[in-house]
């Protein structure tokens, strides 16, 4: 089947079977690439095999060459599965569709099922927790097509509601996660910042890998009122009015807080995405997972 | 300096306020509209504080300004220079008044009409704006030339009167009606009164000899008479019947004022006590011309004034000649004949019916002798002019066109409002443009 060229998210999220959704996604956006973008941790010695030009030196037995005075490379078989965990945020200001149509927490469920069903496909475990102020749906990271099938059920009939308290759930969830692995975080990320940052930061010295994908709507980039319009925020329905005379200096506050979240996040080798609602599926996530892949290669 | 030629158009200023109160309104029209965060929308303002705001002002002011020039432009504007000025002082309205009165158009030679037109065209061809006035009475025209200069775009205004300058046709009153600013100038065409001395008809006196003559002085002021006594030359054209009756008749004539009597025009007054002619087969009509007016100016004479006690002969009566030679001049109420007229050979014999020693006798012999001369006519192509030092003194150079002249521009400066509103257009435009650019930087940064 010819794949289209770039997935539309109003498209995506008018389809109710997700996991279709996923697997299209996952087709899309893996072909082209060379290898799985997730390897795992725990790896076990299997064989030797003649060196070729290309294999990284530092798999070489030097012991061996020294002995033999021949060059041969060690393989490891992986042991034990990637185990990931999906967090997605579901509070209230995911709800917000603007525009572009399609509410962030349809594209955060759309992102979160692509991931899960492409870690899944490579036999990795994947787990899921489901938030707003505090954790509504939890599943522990497994492997095999029934639990991700669960997780993409899960993921369907979630609906956003309540508060955001992000750094106390992702706290919970690297507790639950139990040993190292890869935490996915999809949110707004419109939390304390500082106490968030805290937590993800935790995680990487924990051992974690972290990747954050921060999805917004493009009206929260550029504040498009023409007029005066009385705001009413999602999460506390709390009212404030605004126009165009406030969309400058909303617009650099916005811009600095998206800038402050990817320098928080490189400083801490944490991978940050940044994804619009409006484009393409696969363009968001495409770039992730090559800069997984790469990292992963080198 | 400026002024404005419609500020009528001013009372649309107040359309001003609709940019401003469209501004305000735009708050109390809020929509709701949920948004995911109001962390970085702590700091938006209203419409009301907005307007404080530098960027919103600006707009707003140039809208404001776009406005106002509008307004401007319809208040027609003229902006008063000194290049402005010499440019409408270079010009000038001429108004040209032509009098086509009856003197005017009375056969002359040359004809005054054809002079008047030849001269009101050549002063419309040195003219910048022109026009033409035919009018009866001057002071009409004077009036109606001066409401039209008064509409005319800014100039020297100058009036120019064509008429052959009639005493009476312009009055000092009709000149003080036209503004002081205005010019005015007189052409006087055709010919004016000559001033002559003309001898009259020489007098009778107490003897019925001529004992002096008539003097007239014709002027453009006036015609005197004077009489010039000169040596009796004796009587001679009067002859009355009978003779005892020709002292006193012709003393109270004399003294009543009566011309002397012509060899060339023999008269003969016959009274009742006369004796009949002689040869009465001698008696014929009055034919001669001399005779016939003469007797006609009798007739007229007492038909104005016999008021009714005497009846002059009608047409008809005159004309029955054929029955009997003598022609009845007067008769009384009841149709005896009191004056009847003959001619006897050159002699032109009136028979008089009243008694010699009355007051009528007297009276005819005094009228028959004055119809001797027609009353003074004048060539009705002559007129009484006003007098040059008075047209000097009307006559008047056309003032510059003051600071005021703005008011009649055909002119104006509107089309430098409209135009620098068009380039505020563009400004605002500008603006809003730089506005959304600047958004897209910022979202382009932000994403």
């Amino acid at each position: 089947m010819a794949l289209p060229t770039s997935l539309d998210p109003v498209v995506l999220a008018a389809l109710s079977d997700l996991e279709l959704v996923a697997r299209v996604t996952v087709d899309g956006t893996l072909s082209g690439l060379h290898g799985s973008p997730f390897h795992g941790y725990s790896a076990e010695f299997s064989q030797y095999r003649h060196y070729r030009p290309g294999d990284d030196l530092k798999y070489v037995d030097w012991k061996l060459f020294a002995r033999t005075d021949r060059f041969y490379t060690k393989q490891y078989r992986e042991t034990t599965n990637l185990a990931a965990m999906l967090v997605v945020d579901a509070s209230r200001s995911m709800a917000y569709a603007g525009r572009a149509g399609v509410a962030k927490i349809q594209y955060a469920k759309l992102i979160a099922a692509a991931l899960a069903h492409l870690i899944s496909a490579q036999g990795d475990a994947i787990g899921l927790v489901l938030h707003d102020d505090a954790i509504r749906k939890y599943l522990p990271s497994r492997t095999g097509q029934s639990h991700v099938r669960g997780v993409l059920s899960a993921l369907s009939h979630i609906e956003s509601r309540g508060g955001t308290a992000t750094a106390a759930v992702f706290r919970r969830a690297v507790d639950l996660l139990g040993r190292r692995g890869l935490l996915l975080v999809i949110s707004d990320l419109y939390d304390e910042d500082d106490a968030v940052e805290r937590e993800l930061r935790r995680a990487v010295r924990i051992g974690h890998e972290v990747a954050v994908f921060h999805v917004i709507s493009r009206d929260e980039l550029e504040f498009p009122f023409g007029g005066d319009v009385e705001l009413e925020e999602l999460e506390t329905g709390r009212t404030m009015l605004s126009g165009p005379a406030a969309a400058a200096e909303y617009r650099r506050a916005f811009a600095e807080f998206l800038e402050r979240w990817r320098a928080r996040c490189a400083r801490h080798r944490i991978d940050y995405t940044r994804i619009l609602t409006d484009q393409p599926l696969d363009a968001a996530l495409r770039g992730y997972l090559l800069r997984r892949a790469g990292s992963s290669s080198s | 300096m400026i002024g404005w030629q419609n500020p009528i158009a001013f009372w649309a200023l107040s359309i001003l306020a609709l940019p401003i109160v469209i501004h305000l309104l735009r708050r109390h029209r809020a929509n709701r509209v949920p948004f995911p965060s109001l962390r970085f929308v702590r700091s938006a303002q209203t419409s009301v504080a907005r307007l404080g705001r530098p960027s919103d002002l600006l707009v707003l002011a140039i809208r404001v300004a776009v406005l106002a020039l509008a307004v401007s432009a319809i208040a027609r504007p003229v902006l008063l220079t000194k290049s402005r000025l010499v440019g409408w002082n270079a010009s000038t309205a001429r108004a040209v008044v032509v009098d086509t009165s009856a003197s005017m158009r009375a056969a002359g030679r040359p004809d005054r009409g054809v002079q008047a037109a030849e001269a009101a065209a050549a002063e419309l061809a040195r003219a910048t704006y022109g026009r033409r006035f035919d009018v009866p009475v001057l002071a009409d025209g004077l009036a109606r030339a001066a409401a039209w200069l008064s509409s005319t775009p800014p100039s020297r205004k100058e009036i120019v009167v064509i008429s052959d300058g009639q005493r009476g046709a312009i009055v000092p009153s009709s000149i003080a009606s036209v503004h002081e600013t205005i010019g005015l100038r007189f052409a006087i065409v055709g010919e004016g009164i000559a001033d002559r001395t003309f001898e009259g008809a020489p007098l009778l006196d107490a003897s019925g000899a001529a004992d002096g003559t008539q003097m007239l002085e014709v002027t453009a002021d006036a015609t005197a008479v004077t009489i010039e006594k000169r040596a009796a030359s004796g009587r001679a054209g009067i002859r009355i019947v009978p003779e005892t009756e020709v002292e006193p008749l012709l003393r109270i004539a004399a003294r009543a004022g009566a011309f002397a009597g012509s060899a060339d025009e023999p008269v003969t007054f016959r009274f009742p006590a006369a004796e009949p002619s002689a040869n009465s087969s001698a008696v014929s009509p009055v034919r001669a011309g001399w005779m016939l007016r003469r007797v006609l100016r009798v007739e007229e004479a007492f038909s104005s004034a016999s008021a009714g006690a005497l009846v002059s002969q009608s047409p008809a009566a005159l004309k029955d000649r054929s029955a009997s030679p003598r022609t009845i001049v007067l008769a009384n109420p009841s149709g005896a004949p009191i004056l009847t007229a003959a001619a006897v050979g050159n002699e032109l014999i009136f028979d008089v019916g009243a008694p010699a020693d009355s007051l009528l006798a007297a009276a005819i012999v005094r009228a028959v002798l004055n119809a001797r001369v027609a009353p003074a006519d004048y060539d009705e192509r002559e007129v009484a002019r006003i007098t040059g030092d008075q047209l000097n003194k009307w006559t008047r150079a056309p003032r510059p066109a003051d600071l005021g002249a703005w008011r009649q521009a055909d002119v104006t400066d509107a089309r430098w409002c409209w135009a620098l509103a068009l380039l505020l257009l563009v400004v605002e435009q500008w603006l809003r443009a730089r506005s959304r650019a600047i958004v897209n930087r910022e979202v382009a940064r932000a994403a």
